[in-house]
């Protein structure tokens, strides 16, 4: 019986009292770090095909003859044993780690990064809009009450002049004053900032509907793309989000009630980020709690599906029909 | 500003009047965490925050021994962007390593830019939960480290129990709140303590107040 580990250096062949037989020198550690067996890992094994091999570290194969160890006491003499070039096992070890961290890139990372920044451009956008409003009021105060919606307002004052919008909006005596050219030009140039930020936030509404089909059809066919990001960006990835129970599902988003209610012995929450979804916004008050209980069932089966076996993606349309009828 | 003198219980940190702790920078100029430099004389300290490092925290508020000392070989579980790995790298010094594990991509690059500048750490990105995943890249290590927000953060740290060699000490965090939020905090510190002392003989342990709410550093020493 021998044992066999191999570090990122070489690979080592020890007998039963872990002294070594064998040493080879590892010409491709990165094939060694994805968990394939080397060139000279399977030579070795070869060479001692009679005998019976245990071996220390995780392999995605297993070949005939060789057995897997989780023993402490084994894998600690193992490493013992083994010796250690420093300095030349550091630089490999680090450029493992580079090369790792170059293949980690995903499409999740782009739907979450895009719904996060989907929110700042709402919240940007609120916060200066108000700070125009405020400018605007001195100059024609009357447009600016009549303007509740902020699209509109910022679109309008910006294309429009004074008296049009006067004209417009049916606005006869004003209190406004009559502001000189360099501070209104002023007040409308960061209102053409504004809208800019919303025409942006348009495309990235746009593009993230795209890129959200591609990862997850299913689950986007339920729920529409911003409710469906929303779920993968606070459930960190989809794989994460397929293992979650749906009462997870349920409340995420409401995590602040959900912990009063652990605690505090507070009541539970309902909902939590599907809140947003027609069926359960137009539910009467009395069945919300259930439409959001049914439709947080489906959305993992719907996930389920999408991580697992990506060819299914018609299983959303049947899931939302299901709902749909059975209200 | 007060002078800077060593620490008698912990070789390698160094403290002033006002009881900051402080280890020699071995990159000289450089900030890691935007902490404060001190010179005195031809030496040159990196203040270290204690609310931002757990491990300085248990230093401030009196635990037995630090456990390590220069030139050991230490595993570090749950590195993150490298504040307290920094600290460990000047007080372990050039002859010694350590061995940087984190499972998130976006901060290990963080490591690796760190380990550019100072030689003697290696960035690993691995999942602590699977020893055998990286038993190719490390080696037999003189101290233990711990510092992993998760549920079965005890189980953890007892599986990489494997790589200390036997006599060696380790240290392990404790957020009670991660392993269940639903007890009370003395309540999960009293079974955390019962499942270590079946295992490994614990030699200390001390909460982490002021500088962190129900957390508790345990200090180890593996004698099998």
């Amino acid at each position: 019986m021998k044992y066999m580990y191999s570090s990122v250096l070489s690979t080592y062949l020890f007998d039963e009292n872990f002294s070594i037989v064998k040493e080879k020198r590892i010409q491709n550690p990165i094939e060694l770090d994805k968990g394939l067996w080397t060139q000279e890992e399977k030579a070795l094994i070869a060479a001692n095909k009679n005998e019976k091999i245990i071996f220390v570290g995780q392999k995605k194969e297993k070949i005939q003859g060789v057995e897997f160890t989780n023993d402490e006491n084994v894998i600690n003499k193992v490493l013992k044993a083994s010796k250690n070039n420093f300095d030349e096992h550091f630089s490999i070890t680090i450029k493992i780690t580079k090369k790792k961290i170059s293949e980690s890139f995903s499409k999740e990372f782009f739907i979450v990064q895009t719904i996060n920044a989907i929110t700042e451009l709402e919240k940007s956008i609120n916060l200066l809009s108000k700070r125009v409003r405020e400018m605007y009021s001195v100059y024609a105060p009357e447009v600016e009450k009549k303007l509740s919606d902020n699209d509109s307002f910022v679109r309008m004052i910006i294309t429009k002049d004074k008296s049009e919008l006067f004209k417009e909006l049916n606005i006869s005596e004003s209190m406004g004053a009559s502001v000189p050219k360099e501070d209104i030009d002023s007040v409308l140039e960061l209102a053409n900032c504004i809208y800019k930020l919303i025409q942006e936030k348009i495309k990235k509404e746009q593009y993230l509907e795209q890129i959200v089909l591609i990862v997850a059809p299913n689950l986007t066919a339920i729920c529409d793309a911003k409710i469906a990001s929303k779920l993968i960006a606070i459930a960190g990835s989809l794989r994460k989000l397929a293992f979650f129970p749906a009462g997870t599902i349920q409340t995420l988003g409401a995590e602040k009630a959900l912990f009063e209610h652990l605690k505090n012995k507070a009541n539970p929450p309902k909902y939590g980020v599907i809140m947003g979804h027609p069926l359960v916004m137009n539910a009467p008050i009395k069945e919300k709690g259930k439409m959001a209980r049914r439709l947080a069932n489906k959305i993992l089966i719907a996930v389920k599906v999408d991580y697992f076996n990506h060819d299914n993606n018609t299983i959303g349309y049947e899931l939302k029909e299901k709902l749909e009828k059975s209200n | 500003m007060a002078k800077i003198i060593k620490n008698e219980y912990y070789p390698g940190v160094y403290k002033n009047y006002f009881r900051k702790l402080f280890t020699k920078n071995m990159v000289l100029g450089k900030k890691v965490y935007n902490e404060n430099l001190v010179s005195d004389g031809n030496v040159e300290y990196r203040t270290w925050d204690c609310s931002k490092s757990k491990l300085g925290a248990a230093l401030a508020n009196g635990i037995k021994f630090i456990g390590f000392k220069e030139g050991d070989i230490i595993l570090y579980l749950g590195a993150s962007t490298g504040t307290t790995v920094s600290h460990v790298s000047d007080i372990v010094g050039q002859n010694g390593c350590i061995f940087a594990l984190d499972v998130s991509p976006t901060t290990t690059q963080d490591l690796v830019f760190l380990a550019e500048d100072r030689k003697n750490i290696v960035p690993i990105l691995a999942d602590a939960n699977n020893p055998l995943s990286y038993v190719h890249k490390v080696s037999q290590v003189d101290f233990l480290f711990q510092d992993i927000a998760q549920k079965n953060q005890v189980e953890i740290f007892l599986n990489n129990m494997v790589f200390l060699h036997k006599g060696a000490y380790g240290m392990l965090s404790l957020k009670c709140r991660s392993v269940d939020v639903t007890k009370k905090p003395s309540q999960v510190f009293k079974q955390v303590l019962e499942e270590l002392k079946k295992k490994v003989e614990v030699v200390d342990f001390k909460s982490l107040e002021p500088f962190e709410r129900d957390h508790y550093m345990f200090l180890i020493r593996k004698n099998y």
